[in-house]
């Protein structure tokens, strides 16, 4: 019998961190043949991790509600200069 | 590139860094911490350790990002001392998030859908960038720490459990609900809503 999605989902999360058994492969890759939603959801996370692992600074450098305050930045200066 | 050339591109003096790099690492370090206090003194904890190690930079980085790895690091060390602090995770809390996303059936409640914009091309990856930032912001932190440890500083999931004092088991879970609600708001908030052209 088939896996559901949900189980397809888990199982290749799981493959990121662990070896699966024979059975959870051959159920995973059965699943991901027949159903389409499942394989593009796999490649859409695929993409969002090389992307993450990419630029991770990209996340926050365009957040500028955050500044390091004046008083934090000159008493950085004022220890390094020691 | 000459043995001098090379030389000569080493660091910049320390006293430049604060101005040059303190706003860029201080926003990676709020949205890793929530808390502005802390990540200020990760800032200055990872000024304070570069200046230390200055013989250390081996030249095959740039300067922002050799501060930037001693950043995740002081954050992860941060993780591990906090994690006695942390109330201990129920994971069969978080057991129901499943059916935000599968049917009883374990069905996709709402497939997911084929995404318009190509966020491979160069153009539109700072879009993605900003985006996913919002999305992992409403992540719940602990959720969203295991996923990052995971995703950003590539720690395996061995490491993770130990930082964070977590199972196993409830990793596995606070990462795949990581993955099905970051792919869900990406997808939401910009790959097929919104204005695309």
């Amino acid at each position: 019998m088939m896996i559901s999605c949900q189980e397809a989902s888990r199982l290749a999360m799981l493959r990121s961190e662990q070896p699966l058994k024979w059975s959870e492969k051959l159920a995973l890759a059965f699943h991901l043949m027949l159903c389409g939603h499942c394989r593009r959801a796999n490649k859409q996370l695929n993409l969002i991790r090389q992307l993450l692992h990419l630029k991770p600074l990209d996340l926050s450098a365009q957040d500028e509600n955050y500044h390091l305050s004046l008083e934090k930045k000159e008493e950085i200066k004022r220890k390094l200069a020691c | 590139m000459t043995a001098l050339d090379m030389k000569s591109v080493g660091l910049s003096p320390p006293e430049t860094w604060v101005d040059r790099y303190g706003n860029i690492l201080f926003r990676y370090a709020v949205l890793r911490l929530r808390d502005k206090t802390v990540a200020e003194d990760m800032v200055q904890e990872t000024f304070l350790g570069a200046l230390r190690n200055q013989d250390a930079y081996n030249h095959q980085s740039s300067e922002q990002n050799w501060l930037f790895g001693i950043l995740k690091h002081k954050i992860i060390d941060y993780f591990r001392k906090a994690k006695r602090e942390q109330p201990v995770d129920n994971p069969d809390a978080d057991i129901n998030y499943n059916n935000t996303f599968f049917n009883d059936k374990g069905m996709w409640v709402k497939g997911p859908a084929e995404w318009k914009q190509n966020p491979g091309s160069l153009a539109e990856q700072s879009e993605f960038y900003r985006i996913f930032s919002q999305c992992l912001k409403k992540l719940p932190k602990r959720i969203a720490d295991a996923f990052m440890l995971r995703e950003i500083d590539g720690l395996k999931g061995a490491e993770i459990c130990q930082v964070l004092g977590i199972s196993a088991n409830n990793y596995w879970i606070m990462l795949h609900r990581a993955r099905l609600q970051l792919r869900a708001c990406l997808e939401e908030n910009w790959l097929t809503g919104g204005p695309s052209s």
